[in-house]
């Protein structure tokens, strides 16, 4: 609370006072009377502060709203500017002179526009208002966790920081996309045709006409168009539209992998991209949409449907996937506390406590030995017993007498040494000052006995000690603090608290989720300690099998499976994948893979060589560069080839428009033409 | 792009027409203190402290106003800036009163310049200190400031009337604590002071310690009072959360001991099973190091004291 201004001025009025009442307070008062009038200032500004604090305290409403296009909304949209508007008021009785009021904008994105906090005097039922303006460029969800508001009086002798939590996940959604695919700039919000308007441009028995063609034995008589037949002198038969729309299923992999980039710009966010510009067009053609979402473990099945909720249930989840961030795994200690120590103070200022989240002195003792070894402290204990007892129990018979018998007869052994220390004493070297001489020999051999005791207490308080200091006493007070914090936002006992102090694995884990639950960025080791790549998972193959079996077995006629997945990286790996598609195709039903494509790797056309100058190979980088670079291009190729027999179509996202390839296909599938 | 911290910002916020009303009273409550001292005879008296206070305000020295009140307080005492014997004060000292107007004058004064000094720092220099580690701080960051804008317009007048208070509440005090005198003798051991000379009253306590006794025990009641009350009333307010960490880190402390056992002996077990060999390997190279050298030097210094007590004894 006591700023560095206020604490010298402490100290300066309290040296001044204490000097001014105990010297020359008659003749010269002044100096007492500056003193004891700077630490009454001190006083009444400390009161009127923390009177002012406490009576707030509480009693502060915090309003945010989110608006895009001028209304207000639940969810953003990605693509669009969204205004952030946050009214803190002071409900309160008393006013804060001095008070900045921040709202904590969500982690790694950019504010476009406007100030995150205010400077103002916090007067009570005026409220503070706060506005800027956030841009996602992909979905995503923006996680706002609350108001900061530090305070201070207007000599800045006192200050306080508190944290309004109020977290609040806002679903960054796909933007809108017509039946075309495309971003619609005119009419965003109806995504749904006209009733009586849909392209479902396939034979059946629907009522709308189609075609007319000749008549063939078995059509049923009502459906011949007579008219038509009394011009062409032939029967012709009237062909209806069919009602019956095309089902198509999105496989999106949500796998570590596809999480890894920068926020807004992962593979998964320009897969769920191309997703929810699939599912929106499909819905705008009446066709149902069905999401399938799945990583190494599992797979979440959302079925096809095609009202306006399902649509918005489904972009919602693909802005839920888009959000996940890839597992740092294998951290330190030392790198992630470093990260999630000052965000905790940021948001728990509270419970920093220190009467709340103590630090006993005993927490930085180093112990010298293990438990396992500490029966070996009882050696120079004993040792110190054997050295001593002559000298103790000499001083006992000293002044209380003879010793008594129980001790006489247990120990022999201490007697034995006090005959040893005395023929020692009477065997001194010869001195001519006896009364100088026997203290000073009897002292030097106590000394010298218990020299191996010294030298180990020394060394135990030396070892001990280092607590105390740097690194590791900080590592231990933020480890015990943040352990805390951990163990009471999951509600668990003490032991756990003392688990988080002493287990780095467990600690680190609980760091990096606390880190993720709020959305920050923790450098993401890419290989594991024997060097290999962490986010290659056979495991998503199987799990993308299953699901796709289940679509399958669920299907009903002809229908269209889009797997959006990241399969390149799986190499050999895809023979499960090879195998759903199989099944699927047997089945009559299409398949078409998108994988995402790394800005950084050139396309290759086939049979097209890379052009390297010569110069440049020799430049170890570039040579691993390109040796990647071409691996990468050559396991696309060989997916696509893998793939393709199996009679799948596979596409890349960077090709150059995969949205109009598939809405292509989906017109194939029901018969219609294609768009193009 | 202008460093938001230059010096000719500084000076910029200083010229503000909000903020000049704060500089004209920090310099005339500096005048006020150089005549006041000047009144003792001595222009380092006065001259001195004035220098400090215009140091602080041009330099933005944030320490200045320390060294302002100590130069204050000590050549009051010492009027030539050297300690001599007895100095008897100004013509209008009243010898063997509590008050002086001169004395209330100057405190009022140097009352009025701190805290006008104070507020200009908040407005022109830091209003809120910097919780950011070191590392992240650069000295282009933006220093968190009070704006003019938030300068209502009677802020100077109740600032001058508050000095003003503390100073008579201040000479109160003074005069509360030379009235009165502690006396062991008596109880409650505090009465109306007696004008005796203290030599003459072994049994009283000198008046310095006597004025320190009272002022630490009136200070020490109102702070613990005070104290009490706000631990109350923030237990009162003490939220969910707070309450729960409590009893959680009582649990912990209460425990703490065995559970530190069984944890470093987890810990290690896992290290073990991860990578075996790999404890042992970093016991020897840290704690094994300082256990061997005690260890063996410990069993020989035994030895070598027994052995130089057996050539003793031969």
């Amino acid at each position: 609370m006591l700023t560095a201004r206020g604490l010298w001025c402490l100290i300066v009025a309290g040296a001044v006072t204490l000097i001014g009442l105990t010297t020359d307070g008659v003749e010269h008062p002044i100096v007492a009377i500056l003193g004891i009038t700077l630490i009454v200032w001190y006083l009444v500004e400390r009161l009127l502060f923390t009177l002012r604090f406490r009576s707030t305290l509480g009693k502060i409403d915090v309003v945010r709203e989110i608006l895009q296009n001028g209304r207000v909304v639940s969810n953003a949209w990605s693509g669009i500017a969204c205004t952030i508007r946050v009214t803190v008021t002071n409900r309160g009785m008393a006013s804060w002179p001095l008070a900045i009021v921040m709202d904590r904008p969500p982690e790694a994105r950019k504010i476009r526009g406007g100030r995150t906090e205010q400077t103002v005097e916090f007067r009570p039922n005026e409220p503070t208002v706060i506005e800027y303006e956030l841009k996602s460029s992909g979905p995503g969800i923006y996680r706002f966790e609350g108001v900061e508001i530090r305070l201070a009086d207007l000599a800045g002798f006192f200050y306080k920081r508190i944290f309004l939590r109020r977290p609040v996940d806002v679903l960054i959604l796909p933007p809108l996309t017509d039946s075309e695919g495309k971003q619609r700039a005119d009419k965003r919000f109806n995504v749904l045709p006209p009733p009586g308007i849909h392209r479902l441009r396939r034979p059946g028995s629907g009522s709308e006409l189609l075609d007319l063609r000749d008549y063939i034995p078995g059509d049923p008589p009502k459906m011949i168009a007579w008219k038509a037949s009394a011009k062409k002198d032939k029967l012709i038969t009237k062909e209806l539209e069919s009602d019956i729309p095309v089902r198509c299923t999105l496989f999106l992999d949500t796998s570590q992998a596809m999480r890894l980039g920068p926020v807004g710009e992962t593979p998964l966010c320009r897969l769920s991209e191309v997703a929810s510009s699939i599912a929106q067009a499909a819905a705008a053609n009446r066709d149902l949409v069905g999401l399938t979402l799945f990583d190494e473990a599992k797979f979440d099945v959302l079925p096809a449907a095609r009202n306006t909720v399902h649509t918005i249930r489904l972009l919602s989840k693909l802005a839920e996937a888009s959000a996940q961030r890839p597992d740092p795994g294998g951290q330190q200690v030392k790198p992630i506390v470093r990260i999630a120590y000052p965000l905790a103070q940021e948001l728990y200022p509270d419970l920093f406590d220190r009467g709340l989240n103590s630090q006993p002195w005993g927490l930085f003792w180093k112990p010298l030995l293990d438990t396992r070894w500490g029966w070996l402290a009882w050696i120079p204990v004993l040792f110190g017993i054997i050295v001593n007892a002559p000298g103790v129990l000499a001083l006992y018979y000293t002044l209380l007498g003879p010793l008594p018998k129980w001790l006489l007869s247990i120990m022999p052994l201490f007697f034995e040494w006090l005959n040893f220390c005395a023929r020692i004493v009477r065997q001194r070297p010869k001195s001519n000052s006896l009364l100088l001489d026997v203290p000073v020999f009897l002292f030097a051999m106590l000394l010298l006995l218990n020299l191996p005791i010294t030298v180990t207490v020394f060394i135990w308080f030396i070892h001990g000690i280092r607590g105390f200091f740097s690194p590791h006493a900080p590592i231990r007070r933020k480890r015990k603090q943040l352990g805390a914090i951990f163990t009471l936002l999951d509600g668990g006992t003490p032991a756990t608290v003392e688990r988080y102090i002493h287990d780095d694995e467990f600690f680190a884990a609980r760091a990096g989720r606390f880190l993720a639950d709020h959305h920050v960025e923790v450098p993401v080791a890419l290989y594991d300690g024997n060097g290999r790549y962490r986010f290659r998972s056979e495991s998503k193959a199987e799990v993308l099998q299953s699901a796709m079996l289940g679509a399958v077995s669920r299907a009903r006629d002809n229908e269209l499976f889009v797997i959006l997945a990241d399969l390149t990286e799986l190499g050999d790996d895809i023979a499960a994948v090879l195998k759903a598609v199989r099944v699927a195709r047997s089945r009559h039903h299409h398949v078409m893979v998108i994988v995402p494509w790394p800005s950084d790797v050139p396309v290759a056309e086939p049979g097209q060589a890379m052009s390297i100058d010569p110069m440049e190979m020799l430049r170890v980088a570039k040579l691993v560069q390109v040796a990647l670079v071409r691996g990468y291009q050559q396991r696309y190729e060989k997916l696509q080839k893998e793939l393709v027999r199996v009679g799948a179509t596979v596409l890349r996202v960077t090709d150059r428009d995969p949205i109009r390839a598939i809405l292509d296909r989906l017109d194939r599938v029901r018969g219609a033409r294609s768009r193009r | 792009m202008t460093n938001p911290n230059s010096y000719q910002l500084y000076l910029k916020v200083l010229l503000d027409e909000r903020v000049r009303g704060y500089v004209m009273v920090a310099g005339c409550a500096l005048i006020s203190v150089f005549v006041i001292q000047l009144s003792t005879g001595s222009l380092i008296a006065g001259g001195i402290p004035m220098l400090i206070g215009i140091v602080a305000m041009m330099l933005r020295w944030t320490a200045m106003p320390g060294f302002f009140v100590v130069a204050v307080a000590y050549l009051a005492v010492n009027p030539f800036g050297v300690p001599m014997s007895r100095y008897s004060g100004g013509p209008s000292r009243l010898l063997s009163s509590s008050f002086s107007p001169f004395d209330m004058l100057l405190v009022a004064a140097v009352l009025v310049y701190l805290h006008a000094q104070f507020r200009v720092y908040s407005l022109a220099q830091q209003a809120f200190p910097d919780e950011r580690v070191k590392a992240a701080r650069s000295k282009r960051d933006s220093l968190d400031r009070r704006p003019p804008r938030l300068i209502s317009e009677n802020e100077l007048l109740v600032m001058i009337l508050f000095a003003i208070g503390t100073t008579i509440v201040g000479q109160f005090i003074w005069l509360l604590i030379t009235q009165l005198e502690v006396d062991s003798k008596v109880f409650p051991p505090i009465r109306l002071r007696r004008f005796t000379l203290d030599r003459i009253r072994p049994d009283l306590f000198n008046a310095a310690v006597s004025r320190s006794l009272l002022f630490a025990l009136g200070l020490g009641s109102l702070v613990g009072l005070a104290r009490f009350v706000f631990w109350y009333w923030q237990i009162r307010q003490w939220n969910r959360e707070e309450a729960k960490l409590l009893l959680l880190d009582m649990g912990w402390q209460e425990s703490r001991r065995e559970f530190s056992r069984i944890e470093t002996w987890r810990a290690a077990r896992i290290v073990d099973q991860r990578n075996p060999g790999e404890r042992w390997r970093r016991f020897k190279k840290t704690s094994g190091r300082i256990f061997t050298v005690l260890f063996f030097g410990f069993v020989g210094i035994t030895v070598l004291m027994i052995i130089f007590a057996y050539l003793i004894i031969r």
